[in-house]
C-alpha cells in the first residue's frame, strides 16, 4: 500500500556508450527491459554489473540512418519509456533478431547510472540522486568499477 | 377555531404519514430481499463466488497466468463441482505462485495477497469446519495486510512528514481531482509538474534537480490524508487482530468499509479492494452476518468508480 516515495518507479537509469569522441547517452534496449526492471525493483551492485555486461556485450549502431539496418521489427527495439521527447539517441544496441548491413560503431566501455528522485519538502523540489554507477568495458571479459 | 383547527390538522400529517410508508417500502423491500438473500448465503459459497469473479478480471496479465486462469475459472462457473473442489484452488494457487514467483520484481503487492487468500480456500477444503476455518482465514489476512502497512508507513519518514503525499498530490494523476477540487492547482500547472518529471526522467537528461509547482492547501491535505491512512489502517488493524469484546470487535467492518469505498475512490486498484471486500464479507461470518450484504454492495460500487463520470457528464453538459 502507499507507503514511500522510494520505490521502483522513482528509480531510474542514465546509461552511456563511450566511443573515442566522447560519450553518448543511451536507452535500454527492448530485449533487456525486463534486467533494467529488476535493477529498478532491487537496486544492488549485482544487478548493475549484471545489466552493464550484457549492454558490454551488445552490439552498438548509429541511430541517425548512417548505418542502414535490416532485420524484422526489432529494428525499432528502443525502450522510450522513459523518454518523453521524440528525438532518439544517437547511438542504439542492435535488437537479438536483427541482422547488420552496416558497420558496428567501436564501443569502448558502458557507463550505467542508476538514480533515484525524492523530494524536498520544504522547498517544493525532487531531487536525483546517484545511487550506483557501473563501469564495463566493451570487452566483457574484465568489469571495472 | 380550534375544532376546526383539530379536524384539519390531521389530514396532511395522514397524508405525510402514508407517503412515507410507500416511500418506505418502495426502498426497503428489495432492500430487506436483498439483505435476506445475503444472509442466506453460505459462507464457502459467498468465498468461492466472489473470488472466482476477481480471478477473471484481476489475476494479472501475463498471458501464462491469465490464460489458465480464465480456463480454471470459466469452467469453474460451468461445473460447479469443479470449483467446490480443493485441487482446483490448488491448481489456482500453484499458477499465482508460479507466475508472482517468475514476476517478482514487477507483481504488486495485493497480488500475494490474493495468492495468500487463494491458498486459504484450498486450505479450507482440508478443515472439518471449512466456513469457520475460512472466516478466520480472512480475517486474520486482513488484519495482517494492515498491521504491515500500519508498520512500513510507521518506518518511512517520508511518509509520515507528509512528503509521500504531498508528492503523489502534485504527481500522480489519480490524485488529480483532489489536486484540483481541494488544493487549487490548475491543470497546467499539474501538467507542467508532470512534464517536469518527465524530463528529469529523460534518458538524455543531466538534470539533477526539478522545482515543483505546489500550493500551501496541497500540503495541508497531504497532512490530513497522512493521518488518516494511518489511523484507520492501525484502527483496522487493531480490530481484526487483537481480541476485542464482542461489542467492540462487531464495529470492526464500519472503518474496513469505509477505507475501502475511500482510498479506492481516489486511487481505484480495484483489484486491491475486491479482495477486501471479499475477505470482509467471508469473516461477516464471525460477527453481524448483516455486514456482509454491505460488502457485497461496496462489490459492486468499486467497479462503478471506474465508469468514466466525468466524461459522461461532460459529454451531456
Amino acid at each position: 500500500m502507499f507507503s514511500t516515495l522510494d520505490s521502483p518507479s522513482a528509480r531510474f537509469l542514465r546509461i552511456y556508450v563511450i566511443l573515442e569522441a566522447g560519450e553518448f547517452p543511451v536507452l535500454v534496449p527492448s530485449h533487456l527491459i525486463e534486467l533494467e526492471d529488476k535493477v529498478r525493483a532491487v537496486p544492488s551492485e549485482l544487478n548493475m554489473r549484471a545489466l552493464s555486461a550484457e549492454l558490454a556485450q551488445s552490439r552498438w549502431i548509429r541511430n541517425d540512418g548512417e548505418s542502414q539496418i535490416a532485420g524484422d521489427s526489432a529494428s525499432s527495439e528502443v525502450s522510450n519509456s522513459a523518454s518523453s521527447s521524440n528525438d532518439p539517441p544517437l547511438y542504439r544496441a542492435l535488437g537479438r533478431d536483427e541482422f547488420l548491413q552496416a558497420t558496428l560503431v567501436d564501443v569502448q566501455a558502458i557507463r550505467v547510472e542508476l538514480w533515484r528522485y525524492s523530494a524536498v519538502p520544504t522547498e517544493n523540489q525532487l531531487v536525483a540522486t546517484r545511487l550506483l554507477v557501473q563501469n564495463t568495458p566493451a570487452n566483457p571479459e574484465a568489469l571495472v568499477e | 377555531m380550534t375544532t376546526n383547527n383539530q379536524s384539519l390538522q390531521p389530514i396532511p400529517a395522514i397524508a405525510g404519514s402514508k407517503l412515507r410508508q410507500a416511500w418506505l417500502k418502495w426502498v426497503r423491500t428489495p432492500a430487506n430481499r436483498l439483505q435476506a438473500l445475503v444472509n442466506g448465503w453460505n459462507t464457502v459459497d459467498c468465498a468461492i463466488d466472489m473470488t472466482i469473479v476477481l480471478l477473471l478480471l484481476y489475476a494479472g496479465n501475463f498471458w501464462y497466468l491469465q490464460r489458465p486462469i480464465i480456463l480454471l475459472c470459466s469452467a469453474a462457473i460451468f461445473f460447479p463441482r469443479l470449483r467446490r473442489s480443493d485441487t482446483f484452488w490448488l491448481i489456482v494457487t500453484a499458477i499465482l505462485a508460479a507466475s508472482h514467483f517468475h514476476n517478482w520484481y514487477l507483481v504488486d503487492n495485493h497480488k500475494y495477497l490474493l495468492t495468500y487468500w487463494c491458498f486459504a480456500l484450498y486450505l479450507s477444503f482440508l478443515a472439518s469446519d471449512q466456513a469457520k476455518v475460512l472466516s478466520v482465514a480472512a480475517k486474520l489476512l486482513i488484519g495482517f495486510t494492515f498491521l504491515f502497512a500500519t508498520l512500513q508507513k510507521l518506518l518511512s519518514p517520508d511518509f509520515l512528514d507528509a512528503t509521500f503525499f504531498q508528492y503523489s498530490l502534485l504527481l500522480d494523476e489519480r490524485f488529480f481531482t483532489v489536486t484540483a477540487l481541494f488544493g487549487g492547482l490548475s491543470q497546467p500547472e499539474f501538467s507542467s509538474n508532470y512534464q517536469a518529471l518527465e524530463d528529469l526522467l529523460h534518458y538524455a537528461s543531466s538534470i539533477e534537480f526539478i522545482p515543483m509547482q505546489g500550493t500551501v492547501q496541497i500540503r495541508q491535505i497531504a497532512q490530513l490524508l497522512t493521518g488518516w491512512t494511518l489511523g484507520i489502517e492501525a484502527l483496522i488493524a487493531l480490530l481484526f487482530l487483537m481480541p476485542l469484546p464482542k461489542w467492540i470487535a462487531k464495529w470492526r467492518d464500519i472503518p474496513l468499509l469505509v477505507f475501502v469505498l475511500t482510498t479506492y475512490l481516489i486511487a481505484p486498484v480495484i483489484g486491491f479492494g475486491w479482495i477486501l471486500v471479499i475477505m470482509g464479507a467471508v469473516q461477516a461470518e464471525l460477527g453481524p452476518k448483516r455486514s456482509r450484504f454491505f460488502y457485497l454492495l461496496a462489490f459492486f460500487i468499486l467497479q462503478a468508480y471506474l465508469i468514466p463520470w466525468k466524461e459522461i457528464v461532460t459529454s451531456l453538459v
